[in-house]
């Protein structure tokens, strides 16, 4: 039964895809409006995760209740975070933006590890099938699809549009595409860009932290999870090209089924080898991405 | 040219100090950290050659470390050869592999260039990690042998303190000699203005290809002087990002581009790491925590790195 | 065979078209203009003689070899030197050291490349500034500085792009002067102006281009009385 091993991996590789392109796009806007890549990017998707473990575990709450607390708090740390961290280094040369990125991922994701040792956690069950509504799986044409995973999908897609919608019809979003564009020329027009990059990296973690939220129903929670995601995230958003969420989508849902695939049949291990691979393909074949403006 | 003899009875005195250090005060564990300062001090020079002087930020360095420590420890667990005939082979093979990865790789800039570098190190990690010829996710332990040179072997840290001690020296040596040749004004005219530099003759691939390989050599002296000391080589101990990124921190927190930068970095952050990973057990990394702390710090507050106190110090002192 | 010759040279952006079928020979040892409005070409002719962009048609040759489409930095080898019009010093480095990095090409060691480096910066007046970071000079100070630089590569041609622009009367002056003893010493002299009183002054010959064609060529006297010049300046509202 080959074929539908394989259109099992397809399933799971697009569902999963549409998880990662949520996070990817997290780190987009980010460096969309400000140019500055979040190294920490994977290690918000951690805390998000354990936060919606912890809501779980001590409040009870079902990651669908929990979510917008989740979303909430994340949301405040991106705009901590850029208070207290990214806004002095704006002016900096790009090497102290790196640095300064990375240093925090170091302090989150060994803090994290401090805190919470090295096990790996899943969700439990009763939390990932909300609370039992969606026991067992869903039969189609003789695929399983199991229902975490198309929840978090769902949800996924859903936020994605509301984010896409924003950017295109909200006021704020038109400024926030405005000062990706052109900073000055928004500065001219009466945006306050300060407060632009605040949004910016508020709204990007806030990404992060609902996608790790829904990450968390199909995948496991650990402190060093947040390396690979800032990896995955990174490819995703160089395959889908700058400033495109659909984009981003697509490389998601070929990032995911990479995953997916090469999990199967070639080896676990080399999940992250064959993503790297597709990263450099594209990076030198076509430097603006499948998606991207050139 | 004016006479440098103050500056030289500094080093001289430093250099001094350092030998008869261990005669001295011979306690392991101070030693172990002496070790451990020089040890980083001479990776860190490493990646300041790419990272400081080139400006191409690489959180994967440790790469290079790793082959060179997996190639002179497979030809002495397999084949008997000395570490010291396994050290020509790990520089050649770690050199030629920084030289095949920069042709594509230097063509990135900036966060690709990072981002590349540390998915490449993982991806060759993986690779290793389940290739069995080299013992897979295990690794290689290298058996206790007759102390001798011929081994790499001693029962005291004493000859290894000497032994890293020197390799420190040698790379500082190449360090100083090219920032006062062509090498080091060509690679400081890239990382200012590499359009500026390509007009006047440089080419950029070749140049940073040249100090790559000198780069990936010296790494090699760390990657095969740690596989002998510890007495073990396996994907996640020398491979390991950690490694990678303790390279780029210390030579970033105290002066990229400079000769005493990674230095005066691993002074800093080697002592505290050791401390706080005795003092606070095993309560696995948050002395890493702490490190993170301290570079979004430098970061925010200093990114030319703590040097910079020293080099004002000099012009006060100058001018007063 | 004409020292440097430009056949037809073609370069395009996306829709623009920045140089136009351009032709011209430029003899050994001597001073040529190149004016022409804003947008003009000017500067992408610079930038392709140099290597930096590759023309769509055309080629340009150097001592009777082929170097269009090279790299820069196979092109400076050839002996071609240049100047960038928004001036790209080594701000963090010292005068000397810019220089340093121009005589690498030829000077073996360092002691050497900072013996001629000093030499250059005597030619152009800079030696009692040579330990100042270059960032902190003047703007004249920092063209004679790239113009030192490129000296130091020891070039055959040297191409200057908008040397005078921003300097005062009498720093022209004094660029005039460095411009003629630079060819004096058997350096040919392609450069691009828009201070007339310069270019008027030294070239030998100018050509014009305008909208990314040559419009004409021949002696200043000859450029400044053809009607198809002055309206190409006046048109534009162009004032020197």
């Amino acid at each position: 039964m080959e074929g539908s091993i394989f259109l099992q991996c397809i399933i799971s590789g697009i569902l999963m895809g549409g998880v990662f392109a949520l996070i990817a796009i997290g780190l987009s806007i980010i460096w969309g409006v400000m140019e500055i890549v979040n190294f920490a990017h994977g290690d918000f998707m951690m805390i998000a995760m354990f936060i919606t473990l912890g809501l779980f575990q001590y409040l009870g709450l079902i990651p669908i209740f929990s979510l917008p607390i989740t979303a909430a708090i994340l949301f405040g740390l991106g705009v901590v975070t850029y208070r207290l961290i990214i806004r002095p280094v704006i002016k900096a040369p790009m090497v102290a933006q790196i640095v300064v990125t990375f240093g925090l991922l170091l302090f989150i994701r060994n803090m994290g590890q401090f805190i919470f040792k090295a096990d790996f956690r899943t969700l439990p069950a009763k939390a990932a099938t909300l609370d039992g509504w969606l026991g067992g799986s869903i039969n189609v044409y003789g695929l399983m699809i199991p229902p975490p995973k198309l929840v978090a999908f769902i949800l996924s897609l859903i936020f994605i549009i509301l984010v896409d919608q924003f950017f295109k019809r909200t006021t704020v979003g038109m400024a926030l595409r405005a000062t990706a564009q052109n900073r000055k020329a928004s500065q001219l027009v009466g945006v306050d860009v300060d407060r632009m990059y605040e949004l910016s990296w508020g709204l990007g973690i806030l990404c992060v932290g609902i996608g790790g939220a829904l990450l968390s129903l199909f995948h496991y929670i650990h402190p060093e999870v947040g390396l690979v995601f800032t990896l995955f995230s990174f490819i995703i958003v160089t395959l889908g090209g700058f400033g495109s969420i659909w984009g981003a989508f697509a490389g998601g849902l070929i990032i995911g089924l990479a995953e997916s695939i090469g999990g199967v049949y070639i080896a676990p291990a080399y999940k992250f080898a064959v993503a790297f691979i597709i990263f450099i393909v594209v990076l030198f074949v076509r430097p603006q991405g499948l998606f991207g403006e050139g | 040219m004016k006479p440098h003899w103050k500056r030289s009875i500094l080093y001289g005195g430093a250099i001094l100090l350092s030998l008869i250090l261990p005669l001295i005060y011979p306690r392991p564990f101070f030693l172990h950290v002496l070790i451990m300062f020089f040890l980083y001090s001479l990776l860190s020079e490493s990646w300041n050659i790419i990272g400081g002087y080139a400006g191409q930020i690489s959180f994967g360095h440790a790469l290079y470390f790793g082959l060179a420590a997996y190639v002179s420890t497979f030809l002495f667990v397999r084949f008997g050869i000395t570490p010291w005939l396994g050290l020509v082979a790990a520089i050649s093979v770690a050199s030629a592999a920084g030289l095949l990865a920069g042709i594509p790789f230097f063509r990135l800039r900036g966060h690709y260039f990072a981002i590349g570098t540390i998915g490449l190190t993982e991806a060759i990690a993986v690779l290793v990690n389940e290739w069995e010829l080299v013992g897979g996710a295990v690794g290689i332990y290298i058996p206790m042998l007759e102390p001798s040179i011929a081994h790499f072997q001693w029962k005291s840290r004493i000859p290894y303190y000497y032994v890293v001690f020197g390799f420190l020296v040698i790379s500082m040596v190449i360090v100083h000699r090219i920032e006062r040749s062509r090498l080091g004004y060509y690679l400081r005219a890239i990382k200012m203005n590499e359009a500026a530099a390509v007009s006047l003759g440089i080419n950029p691939l070749k140049v940073k290809e040249i100090a790559m390989a000198i780069s990936c050599g010296i790494a090699a002296l760390g990657g095969v002087f740690y596989a002998q000391y510890t007495l073990y080589v396996a994907p996640d101990t020398v491979m390991a990002l950690q490694i990678s990124v303790d390279m780029a921190v210390i030579t970033l927190v105290g002066g990229a581009g400079t000769l005493f930068g990674p230095i005066i970095g691993a002074a800093i952050l080697i002592p505290l790491a050791e401390i706080l990973r005795v003092y606070l057990g095993k309560v696995g990394t948050l002395h890493i925590a702490i490190f993170g702390m301290i570079v979004m710090f430098v970061a925010i507050f200093q990114p030319s790195g703590i040097i910079i106190y020293f080099q004002r110090l000099r012009r006060w002192k100058r001018e007063v | 065979m004409a020292f440097l010759e430009i056949r037809d040279l073609t370069k395009q952006f996306g829709g623009l078209v920045a140089n136009n079928n351009i032709t011209f020979d430029v003899l050994e040892g001597e001073i040529i203009g190149v004016i022409g409005p804003n947008g003009a070409g000017k500067t992408t002719l610079f930038n392709c003689i140099t290597g930096v962009y590759r023309p769509n048609r055309g080629s340009i040759l150097f001592k009777g070899e082929k170097i269009s489409g090279l790299r820069p930095y196979e092109i400076c080898k050839y002996g071609i030197a240049r100047t960038f019009q928004l001036i790209q010093v080594f701000s963090d480095m010292t005068c000397l050291e810019n220089v340093v990095v121009g005589t690498f090409l030829k000077a073996k060691h360092l002691d050497q490349a900072k013996e001629r480096a000093l030499r250059f910066l005597q030619r152009l007046n800079l030696l009692e500034k040579k330990d100042i970071l270059a960032g902190n000079l003047t703007l004249a100070d920092r063209k004679k500085l790239e113009v030192a630089r490129a000296l130091a590569t020891e070039p055959e041609l040297l191409l200057l792009d908008e040397v005078a622009g921003g300097l005062n009367t009498s720093e022209v002056l004094e660029f005039i002067e460095v411009v003629r003893g630079i060819n004096r010493s058997g350096i040919t002299i392609i450069l691009i102006e828009h201070v007339m009183e310069a270019v008027m002054n030294i070239a030998g010959r100018i050509v014009v281009l305008d909208g990314g064609k040559k419009i004409t060529e021949g002696s200043p006297q000859q450029v400044a009385s053809d009607p198809q010049v002055i309206e190409a300046y006046l048109g534009e509202g162009y004032r020197a």
